[in-house]
């Protein structure tokens, strides 16, 4: 926006008719003038009545979102994440560091998993929606690195090459690689405003969020699979559960089990491609997912290191859809015995077998707990942590 | 440490106390100075340090320039300064674009060449500043300006926060006389200059992120072509999303210099009212367009001799001035675009500037227009990731691959109405200046606004998005 007068070209007067002090052979210097006007309102008074609007309907609209049933937290934000990957620098083999998507984050109890390891408290470094090759390269390129990496896979985001899964990960570590005394500070700022209003809330409530989901009919053709609304709490370990509120809400849980399964129904196959050359690319994919991960547990290994992956639970009619898209021998059998890792299926265990996702993804808070506990059970009776 | 964030909200508040509670002008101008490198500090502490080895050398260099009574060791002076100075820029924006050109060389010429990866970080704002000292030993060599008194007064007219990582590119000249006599923090300054950084931060955070981005995003994102109403969308929506971007933050920084009772020249006028592209340059980062007129094209010749000679002295300052914005051939292209359009302009001037239908109000709704839609072709250059996307999203706009949509409604519908009320406003003020139309306004609708873009800005939650021309 433009204001008032610009006159780089322009040489006009002094502003305060002051002499310059003129040096021996050079001549006057011309001086620009860039003064500016204040239109000829009462601006004070205005600034504090807006403030005082702004903060009327700030609470109007607190008011409203906790009367939806929406509580004060924190943001599942890079830069929390940012300060769990800080966390895992230097990290040691008794260090349990967990890697993978929402179902690491959601399913996982940090507490048990501390009480049942020998190390410190693990530091859990999944991401939603996520492959976790990107977080696995990074902590083998990372040279301080040697811990003990629990790796969660969802096949069909460790099977993916490319597009959103892949992305999702690359905003986190962006952040981690520039992170700033500015950013340091920002979050220490963040964190308690968070905590205490409840509009605060980046996946449902943000301006563009909310416009994103006006009541308007969608362009048939542009049409892009749903994400789920906020349904989940997260703590400053990035420790994240299923809200209550959404545990005892069937519509909500009905709503999202639907959401899940076009996301895990696999990306469309683009018209210009035919099937073939679409087969290529997702299989070339796949492979050097392989190949990352392969590189990955060899270098993490070479420090004294390990690396163990973890099938956890899915349920409803979310499983069989994911065992189509991505079989258990092209991508899990496959993942092991090409990484030369050793690995935990839920399926394979009957102590993990029965545990039912309320919305076919995650599992309850409660269960998540009971889950960890046997999960953890397992990795000890196998030497593992 | 950008504006939108709450860590810039309590530095301010900060810096603005100790401002008005400080007993004496120097202490209130070292107070500014250290202020100025925690902010740029908090990026990457040692970029301070390159900051103030620039700032040191030409404060030095100008000095011995102007006391100096042999011409052959003023402009020895003169070349150190520029030497270092567009040293400094070269190795840090260019050098690995030299690098990658070379390595591309070697290939077409069969040769497998494989340096070692580049790591060079990009310190924020190093165009902005190097432009800015680069300007003062030129203007001091000329003898059009006096040197700064004090090293303390040149390093804040180097690092003063508001303009230091994005512009405007201040001269000395605008800035330096503002530090002879005390500045007061005002009523009426500082509420006007707070209306212009909550102005700013909503072009910023409301328009550009959350109802502009998303869009340019999805076409520029995407893999593959898109259809030709979406890619023609997209590339409105970032030529709405970079100005409400860019001029958002130099109404931030203008407006925040105006609390402590500072003048910074204007960088926008409307530029999407333009009619013509030179009309355009006139009213776009008027401070970049003035500086490569005054250092670049007016020493080329400028206009001074004949036609052919400006052409070329056209051409060169626009494509320099698209290097200036990044090391990529995407900005040589975008460069080259505008100053083929200036040129051609020029000559179509000449041919038919005098017919009666240029002058029509119909004939400037079409001048305008045409240039609207030269300058949305060029943005494609600049916002598309390498040379094959921008071609693929031109084709895609010129209706030569038929692709899906991949706007949702939601989305077309943002884009339709902010370019709308964008190029409405622009077109409504074109003639008048911002602080004419917050006079015409009542105070009691200005409020009620005020506290809405206030509402909004909340609203987006900005997660401390950084400006676009941070990168540059």
């Amino acid at each position: 926006m433009p204001s008032s007068t610009s006159s780089s070209d322009m040489l006009l007067r002094r502003e305060d008719g002051d002499e310059l002090e003129l040096h021996s052979a050079a001549p006057e210097p011309a001086v620009h003038d860039v003064r500016r006007d204040v239109p000829s309102h009462n601006w004070h008074v205005m600034a504090i009545c807006a403030a005082l609007g702004c903060a009327l309907m700030l609470g109007f609209w607190e008011r409203h979102v906790r009367a939806l049933g929406y509580e004060a937290d924190y943001d599942d934000t890079p830069s929390l994440w940012v300060k769990a990957r800080q966390n895992a620098v230097n990290a040691r083999r008794e260090q349990l560091v967990l890697v993978g998507a929402s179902r690491t984050l959601f399913d996982l109890d940090l507490d048990v998993l501390e009480q049942a390891g020998q190390g410190p408290r693990p530091i859990q470094l999944a991401t939603v929606g996520s492959n976790p090759i990107a977080v696995l390269e990074d902590l083998a390129n990372d040279p301080s690195y040697a811990g003990t990496t629990l790796v969660g896979v969802v096949p069909p985001l460790m099977a993916a090459g490319g597009g959103p899964p892949v992305e999702a990960p690359q905003r986190y570590l962006r952040k981690y690689r520039d992170w700033s005394p500015a950013n340091e500070w920002e979050l220490a700022l963040s964190l308690p405003v968070q905590r205490q209003f409840a509009f605060i809330q980046q996946e449902d409530l943000t301006l563009s969020q909310l416009l994103a989901h006006a009541p308007v009919p969608q362009r048939e053709a542009a049409f892009a699979p749903e994400l789920p609304p906020h349904f989940s709490q997260i703590d400053l370990d990035r420790r994240t559960r299923i809200t209550e509120r959404a545990e005892r809400d069937q519509q909500l849980l009905q709503r999202i089990q639907q959401i899940w399964l076009p996301l895990f129904a696999g990306p469309p196959k683009p018209g210009i491609l035919s099937a073939e050359q679409w087969q290529k690319i997702l299989d070339d994919g796949w492979n050097q997912n392989l190949q990352k991960a392969k590189d990955s547990v060899a270098k993490i290994r070479a420090r004294g290191g390990e690396v163990f992956f973890v099938r956890h639970p899915s349920s409803g009619q979310l499983r069989p859809l994911e065992e189509k898209a991505t079989p258990r021998a092209l991508v899990w059998d496959r993942l092991l015995r090409e990484t030369g890792a050793q690995g935990i299926y839920y399926e394979d265990y009957p102590e993990l077998r029965d545990f039912t996702c309320p919305e076919w993804s995650h599992l309850s808070a409660s269960d998540s707990v009971e889950y960890t506990r046997c999960l953890s059970e397992i990795l000890k009776r196998q030497g593992w942590i | 440490m950008v504006f939108n964030s709450l860590t810039f909200v309590l530095f301010f508040g900060t810096v603005l106390l100790l401002y008005r509670l400080l007993p004496s002008w120097t202490a209130k101008k070292g107070m500014l100075l250290v202020a100025s490198y925690v902010f740029y500090g908090a990026w990457n502490p040692p970029f301070a340090g390159l900051l103030a080895l620039t700032t040191l050398l030409d404060f030095w260099l100008a000095r011995r320039m102007w006391n100096s009574g042999s011409e052959r060791a003023r402009r020895a002076y003169l070349t150190v300064s520029v030497c270092a100075n567009l040293g400094v820029l070269s190795y840090f924006k260019y050098g690995s674009f030299a690098l990658e050109s070379f390595v591309a060389l070697m290939h077409t010429l069969g040769v497998d060449y494989k340096p070692a990866p580049s790591s060079i970080v990009l310190p924020v704002g190093i165009s902005f500043y190097t432009f800015e000292t680069l300007s003062y030993t030129l203007d001091v060599y000329r003898r059009k300006l006096k040197p700064a008194a004090s090293l303390l007064d040149f390093g804040l007219f180097v690092s003063f926060f508001p303009h230091l990582v994005a512009g405007p590119i201040v001269r000395a000249a605008d800035f330096l006389y503002q530090l002879e006599h005390e500045r007061f923090i005002e009523a009426r300054r500082l509420g006007w200059g707070l209306f212009m950084m909550t102005l700013g931060l909503f072009e910023k955070m409301v328009l550009a992120d959350s109802l502009l981005a998303s869009s340019a995003d999805a076409v520029f994102g995407n893999p593959g072509p898109t259809s030709q109403l979406d890619s023609w969308l997209g590339t409105i929506a970032f030529a709405g999303q970079i100005f409400c971007d860019f001029a958002g933050y130099t109404t931030c920084a203008i407006g925040a210099s105006l609390c402590f009772g500072f003048f910074l020249v204007d960088n926008f006028r409307f530029p999407y009212a333009a009619i013509g592209l030179r009309d355009f340059w006139r009213r776009w980062h008027m401070s970049l367009s003035s500086w490569l007129r005054d250092y670049l094209y007016v020493p080329l010749g400028g206009n001074r001799h004949g036609m052919r000679r400006m052409q070329v002295a056209l051409m060169i300052t626009m494509v320099l001035g698209g290097l200036w914005h990044g090391a990529s051939w995407n900005f040589v292209i975008w460069g080259t675009l505008h100053g083929l359009f200036l040129v051609a302009e020029r000559a179509l001037a000449r041919r038919f500037g005098g017919a009666a239908w240029v002058q029509s109000g119909a004939g400037r709704a079409l001048l305008g227009a045409v240039t609207f839609v030269l300058v949305c072709v060029a943005w494609v250059f600049f916002r598309a990731k390498d040379l094959p996307q921008a071609a693929m999203v031109i084709a895609s706009m010129l209706g030569a691959i038929p692709a899906a949509p991949v706007l949702s409604s939601v989305n077309v519908a943002q884009v339709v109405i902010v370019t709308c009320c964008l190029i409405g406003s622009h077109v409504l003020l074109r003639n008048r200046r911002l602080e004419d139309a917050a006079r015409a306004l009542p105070a009691p609708l200005l409020t009620v606004v005020w506290s809405g873009m206030l509402f909004a800005i909340v609203l987006t939650q900005g997660a401390g998005d950084a400006f676009i021309y941070f990168q540059f």
